[in-house]
């Protein structure tokens, strides 16, 4: 120490050096500069060049900077009073830059002028630096809080940490800094993942080791967040771990579609498995672990081998195959039968995973299709049947598939009932529209129209042009599918061959039109004669009665009488025929008054005594009322003929009509009859009773059954012999 | 009094005639076989009767020619003419009455409604309807 105070030189050497503190003086009046050995330093000056001059002094500083120094300087020369300047920059002679604290002080004389300056000069680069470092560091610190990032300090001796305010606002504590027992932060955490981030950072103080964790986290309020977590440790000079700083960023947005994820992963109606090229199962949903008997912790991270040994190989060899080539094999298709349970169907994706062209890893995904395989088995047989059916049908069947398109699908009939080869016509609408007689189209057309707008049952008979044989009538029909906006989109209908029967109806009905006309014309011409046998029989009776001998008016009364038989039946035939021609004309017809005028018309010639009529049920049913007339009057007129002649005869008529249809009875307690005989009863001129008995033209069942059948509507006899008979009629439901 | 029958079937004009003249003796009866002869006759005005008993169905002009030639023929629209047929047909007498026959009458089957008939249409027509004629 006296050594240090005997050299004042010497302690300032040291002071610099120690301090890196360089001094220098300047001589005002004498211009003269000193620099210290430090000073020199600093400015990398060689010391032998001595200090510049007092003008070159300034110059070392950066250009930028002199101004600044210059005024410093100048205002400490006025003034008196020091001057400071720090991180002033100035270029080295090797040329490189420093950045330099300087401090002075003027010195003045007695008048107050200055003589000398001088201070000291100290290198702040370093410092300036690691202050720049620090102030880019804040700002991305700042930044990084900005951002969602909370900080938090682990302090391990006290066991405490230190909540940033940041961090503690994620957390809903309002955004003050706190600081908590560790405990107690623990505590905080569900207890799910408590364990998770207290062992982590138990480690983490002890190995060093960086870790990141993803763990969920509780707020104030008591929702749980979802958190990452990442911490660094810092030991002190013995090593010895002193806290962890670290940081925690909100990731529940990003967390909530993971979750989102595993949701759709385990929901998907799909069986999904994450292989590697060992045959490991890295992952699985749960469909995948229910078909293999058991839950996802049951398999996952489980070798297929140890589960079940060499049947895995076969899969294996499969998958190895994919990650190898790279190559994925889409909607394989395979049984599999459960223990309990009929076969089921499974198609199965495998797709490579890896990166770069390089595969480690098997994405299985495998749907259950058993229900659509038995869809498709189903359609595919009814399909089937379709096909059986159409094929073996005497009708032709045809599909128009889709009816925005031309295409239909014609059946083997359908081309054997044209006699065309399925090579030579294809199925068309068009190819159809060709072959219809131009006469029917419209009619056709507008009958499809009146299907499709107001489905009204297609049933239409046309011509279609056979190959060989000319135009030939068919029956077509046809039902078209809806969709759910009623609009037609499929039509599937068939042709029957009816040309010889349509021929027939025609022939026949040429054949009828004859018929009656000859029947009408016959009946008038057979009329005249009989009219003059009576007539002049008559006439020979009246006139000459008296002279005939013998048995000649008991002839001539036979001759009468069978004339007058005949023309009874010729007017039965008139009226028959009449009938047949008459156009029916269906109005509401009240049977109950019908059959009382009927009634009234007999009884004037009904002697038996007590004959009664009895009417019930609806009164009224939709029926062409002359034609009615005429059918209560030979059904009443025959019960009052056949009545029996030892009780008094007793006539019901009941009359049906509603949803089922309309009908009536007309019943009686006569002499009744044989039921084999119930069909032969409507035949023209049939008897079951001898004339003498019964008289009769053998034409009013006959009539009574054209009525009906002018009618579309039906007649039927029940007969019980001594005890009456019954007659049903059934009318056609009004359309 | 004239009356002119047309009529193709012998029996019926002979009933006819019989009935007639059993009513009146003195009438003068001029029978025509069919519409030809019947338009033949009414040609020569001195056969202008005072009826006609027109049958329809005839051989070649039938009755409703007949009749439609008669009212087209002047002179002639004013004689009465009563259509004398079988036919009950609702076309034929509604075609007769178009024509302007002055009755239509069906021909009974019965020989006693027949004379009946035939005199019932002689009182009106030759005498009845005469009368409020001339009155």
């Amino acid at each position: 120490m006296p050594e240090m105070i005997d050299n004042p030189q010497r302690v300032l050497r040291l002071t610099e050096k120690f301090a890196k503190v360089g001094f220098w003086q300047v001589d005002i009046a004498a211009e003269r500069v000193f620099w210290s050995r430090e000073v020199f330093e600093i400015h990398g000056r060689d010391e032998s060049l001595g200090p510049p001059a007092l003008t070159d002094a300034i110059r070392y500083y950066h250009p930028d900077d002199v101004e600044m120094v210059q005024s410093a300087v100048d205002d400490a020369s006025k003034t008196g009073l020091p001057f400071e300047f720090n991180a002033a920059r100035i270029i080295r002679d090797d040329g490189t830059e420093r950045r330099i604290y300087s401090k002075g002080e003027v010195e003045t004389d007695a008048d107050g002028s200055p003589q000398r300056i001088h201070g000291v000069f100290r290198d702040t680069t370093a410092e300036y630096e690691q202050a720049q470092a620090l102030r880019a560091a804040k700002s991305r610190l700042d930044l990084l809080v900005e951002s969602g990032v909370g900080i938090w300090e682990y302090d391990i001796s006290a066991q405490q940490i230190l909540v940033s305010r940041k961090f503690s606002n994620m957390l809903g504590f309002g955004g003050e800094e706190i600081r908590v027992a560790y405990r107690d932060f623990i505590n905080a955490i569900p207890s799910a993942d408590r364990e998770l981030v207290d062992t982590t950072l138990q480690r983490h103080s002890e190995t060093d080791d960086p870790y990141l964790i993803e763990h969920s986290a509780r707020r104030k309020d008591g929702s749980v967040m979802w958190v990452r977590s990442r911490g660094k440790l810092e030991r002190d000079q013995r090593g010895t771990g002193r806290r962890i700083v670290g940081w925690t960023e909100d990731i529940s947005s990003s967390r909530r579609t993971q979750i989102q994820n595993q949701t759709i992963f385990d929901t998907v109606p799909a069986k999904i498995w994450l292989k590697d090229a060992e045959n490991r199962i890295l992952r699985l949903n749960k469909r995948a672990a229910e078909s293999m008997g058991g839950s996802v912790a049951d398999f996952e991270g489980q070798n297929t081998y140890d589960l079940f040994g060499e049947m895995a190989k076969k899969y294996h060899d499969d998958d190895l195959a994919v990650i190898n080539s790279g190559a994925p094999i889409r909607g394989m298709v395979e049984s599999y039968t459960p223990n309990e349970g009929e076969t089921g169907w499974v198609t199965t994706d495998k797709i490579p995973l890896g990166q770069d062209g390089k595969f480690d890893q098997l994405l299985v995904v495998s749907t259950d299709i058993t229900s659509l395989i038995e869809a498709e088995n189903r359609v595919r047989e009814s399909e089937e049947r379709f096909r059986l059916a159409a094929d073996g049908a005497s009708v032709g069947i045809w599909d128009w598939v889709d009816i925005e398109s031309e295409t239909e699908v014609w059946s083997d009939q359908f081309y054997r009932l044209i006699g065309y080869d399925r090579d030579e016509l294809p199925a068309s609408l068009n190819a159809f529209g060709d072959l219809l007689h131009p006469d029917d189209r419209p009619a056709a057309f507008a009958a499809v129209d009146a299907h499709f707008t107001e489905r009204k049952p297609f049933e239409v008979e046309y011509r279609l042009k056979h190959k060989t044989k000319g135009y030939r009538w068919f029956l077509g029909t046809g039902q078209a599918a809806y969709d759910d906006d009623g609009k037609p989109v499929r039509m599937v209908g068939s042709i029957q061959d009816i040309h010889d029967r349509r021929v027939a109806e025609e022939n026949l009905s040429e054949a009828n039109t004859e018929l009656e006309r000859f029947a009408y014309i016959a009946s008038h011409d057979l009329q005249e004669p009989l009219r003059k046998i009576q007539q002049f029989s008559e006439l020979l009776l009246i006139d000459h009665g008296e002279t005939l001998k013998g048995n000649g008016e008991v002839y001539l009364n036979f001759l009468m009488d069978a004339a007058d038989r005949m023309r009874k039946q010729i007017s039965g035939l008139l009226e028959y025929s009449r009938a047949g021609r008459a156009a029916v004309n269906i109005q509401t017809c009240d049977v109950a008054a019908i059959a009382r005028e009927v009634w009234a018309d007999f009884s004037a010639s009904l002697d038996a005594d007590g004959a009664s009529l009895e009417i019930d049920g609806k009164a009224t049913i939709q029926a062409d009322p002359e034609l009615l007339r005429r059918l209560l009057f030979n059904l009443i007129g025959n019960s009052i003929k056949y009545r029996h002649s030892e009780r008094p005869l007793s006539v019901k008529i009941h009359v049906e009509n509603d949803a089922e249809g309309q009908s009536l009875s007309v019943s009686d307690n006569g002499i009744g009859f044989d039921n084999s005989h119930a069909n032969d009863i409507f035949k023209l001129f049939n008897r079951l009773h001898r004339k003498e008995v019964y008289p009769g033209t053998g034409l009013g069942l006959a009539l009574c059954e054209r009525v009906m059948h002018l009618h579309d509507g039906r007649i039927s006899a029940d007969g019980r012999p001594g005890e009456g008979a019954s007659f049903n009629v059934v009318f056609p439901q009004p359309t | 009094m004239k009356v002119l029958i047309v009529d193709d079937d012998d029996g019926d004009v002979m009933l006819t005639e019989s009935c007639l003249h059993s009513n009146d003796n003195r009438l003068e009866i001029v029978r025509a076989f069919d519409g030809a002869d019947a338009l033949t006759l009414l040609e020569e005005d001195s056969h202008r009767p005072d009826l006609i008993l027109l049958d329809l169905n005839m051989p070649g002009i039938d009755g409703h020619k007949t009749l439609e030639s008669i009212r087209k023929t002047e002179g002639l629209q004013t004689v009465p003419v009563v259509i004398f047929s079988t036919s009950s047909s609702q076309s034929d007498i509604e075609r007769a009455y178009r024509n302007c026959a002055n009755a239509y009458v069906q021909k009974p089957a019965d020989l006693k409604n027949f004379q009946k008939t035939i005199t019932n249409i002689q009182a009106f027509w030759l005498h009845t309807a005469r009368t409020v004629k001339s009155a």
